[in-house]
């Protein structure tokens, strides 16, 4: 009788309905805990990378909102939409219940970027304001080549954009006064280099040239300002704490995309 | 005998389990149809909202194109008055089909074309002609697993005896594939 009954069981077992997949997009894997940024086209400063991730996590921290960077050499034949949805839904971005993830996706080969927005964040970045970021903080610099300050500079829009809507600024972030610190040393540091090598050259230029060597310095800091990764603090540094990975957040194919 | 009686117990208690909790994943299941569907019409009605406020701007540097407006206004009113799954995806594929038909005036139209309100238009209707079709494939995905589960054995006895019908697709035509590419 007992095996009947086993026999009964795998006679239903072999009944159970097979469910058939859903064929969306190969996506690259998630990124590890606490991290915002997958550079697989290899376009993001070091410092990018990092401030993107401080930045990532105190914002997360305060106000359960992801913000994710992924840079691809291109996007294997798949729409951006559908490729940055994937994403989205795959990485679980944002929070699992307020859905308030967005994904910033630049495709280097397609020449093609997009902002992709969860369903709780599509009142605060609606489409229309994810194009324009797109047209006045990224397209111009990438069409010069410059991804890692269109990058930076589309981050800084989105980041900001994503705290009004928890009325906040980006000086409420808690990015690690430390981290900060070191890292403008360092960058100190390298900057004293750059201003050593310049005031070398000046000279030599001087004593071959003859003429007085002053005046250059000006201009070159002046293309070191910019948003948030630029100007004065260089944030960055890992944040420590909890970092956790992705919150389970999901959208419905809201946001824009640029071609250039 | 005994033996035999405890077995014919456990294999009723055994049946009974499986069919109220496949009576309840049809249910889920089915629920989830409804809900993806009406995901779909959410959407359906924002671009509804969107095509006034499009079509008037459009308007003001091409009044003349009256066709387009037509054709505009008439598939929108067909797809509001569509009343079944098959009726509204018919729709949809006109209606998108009219509304490519007005962006691409912008190209004639320079300055149209250059206008901010109108690129911010192009996104907002790009962006749910987008959610349309995320919605339409969560639908799809929602409808299928339905459909397959009635199908097969043997919840199909089950789905037979309770009345559960397969749910209809949503299907994308032609004219709903190609349709809006927002080109900048």
């Amino acid at each position: 009788m007992k095996r009947a009954l086993f026999l009964v069981m795998l006679l239903l077992a072999l009944f159970l309905p097979l469910t058939g997949a859903d064929a969306a997009p190969v996506v690259p894997a998630r990124p590890s805990a606490g991290e915002y940024v997958l550079d697989q086209a290899g376009i993001l400063s070091t410092q990018t990378e990092k401030a993107i991730n401080a930045y990532s996590q105190a914002l997360a921290k305060r106000t359960k909102a992801q913000i994710a960077v992924l840079t691809v050499r291109d996007l294997g034949g798949e729409s951006p939409d559908e490729y940055a949805l994937a994403v989205l839904r795959q990485w679980g971005i944002g929070d699992k219940k307020l859905n308030n993830g967005v994904l910033i996706l630049v495709s280097v080969g397609d020449r093609r970027s997009r902002i992709e927005v969860g369903y709780g964040l599509e009142g605060a970045l609606p489409d229309g304001l994810a194009g324009r970021i797109q047209d006045e903080a990224m397209l111009p610099y990438f069409r010069q080549g410059n991804y890692d300050k269109g990058i930076a500079q589309g981050y800084t829009a989105v980041l900001r954009t994503v705290l009004k809507e928890y009325g906040l600024e980006l000086k409420n972030l808690d990015v690690s006064a430390n981290t900060r610190l070191g890292d403008s040393r360092a960058q100190a540091i390298h900057m004293s280099d750059v201003a050593a090598f310049i005031v070398v050259s000046l000279l030599l230029f001087g004593f071959f040239f003859g003429g007085p060597g002053g005046g250059g310095g000006g201009g070159f800091r002046r293309t070191r300002h910019g948003g948030i990764f630029y100007g004065g603090g260089f944030g960055g540094g890992f944040g420590g704490g909890s970092g956790g990975g992705f919150g389970g957040g999901s959208g419905g194919g809201g946001g824009a995309g640029r071609g250039w | 005998m005994k033996k035999f009686i405890l077995a014919l117990v456990a294999v009723v208690v055994l049946i009974g389990s499986l069919f109220f909790s496949t009576y309840n994943g049809l249910v889920a299941a089915n629920e989830n149809v409804t809900a993806q569907w009406s995901q779909v019409e959410n959407q359906l009605q924002r671009r509804n909202d969107l095509i006034p406020n499009l079509v008037s701007t459009v308007k003001g540097y091409a009044s003349h194109e009256e066709k387009v407006f037509r054709d505009v206004s008439d598939a929108r009113s067909r797809l509001a008055g569509a009343k079944t799954v098959a009726e509204a995806s018919q729709a949809n594929g006109e209606l998108g089909n009219a509304l490519s038909r007005l962006l691409a005036i912008s190209e004639a139209y320079p300055e149209l074309k250059a206008n901010t309100n109108f690129i911010r238009l192009q996104d907002e209707l790009a962006g749910t002609e987008n959610r349309i079709a995320v919605a339409r494939r969560d639908y799809n995905a929602a409808a299928q697993q339905f459909n397959t589960k009635i199908k097969s054995f043997p919840t199909n006895v089950l789905a037979g005896m309770m009345g559960f019908g397969s749910r209809d697709y949503f299907k994308a035509d032609e004219g709903a594939q190609k349709a809006p590419k927002v080109s900048f």
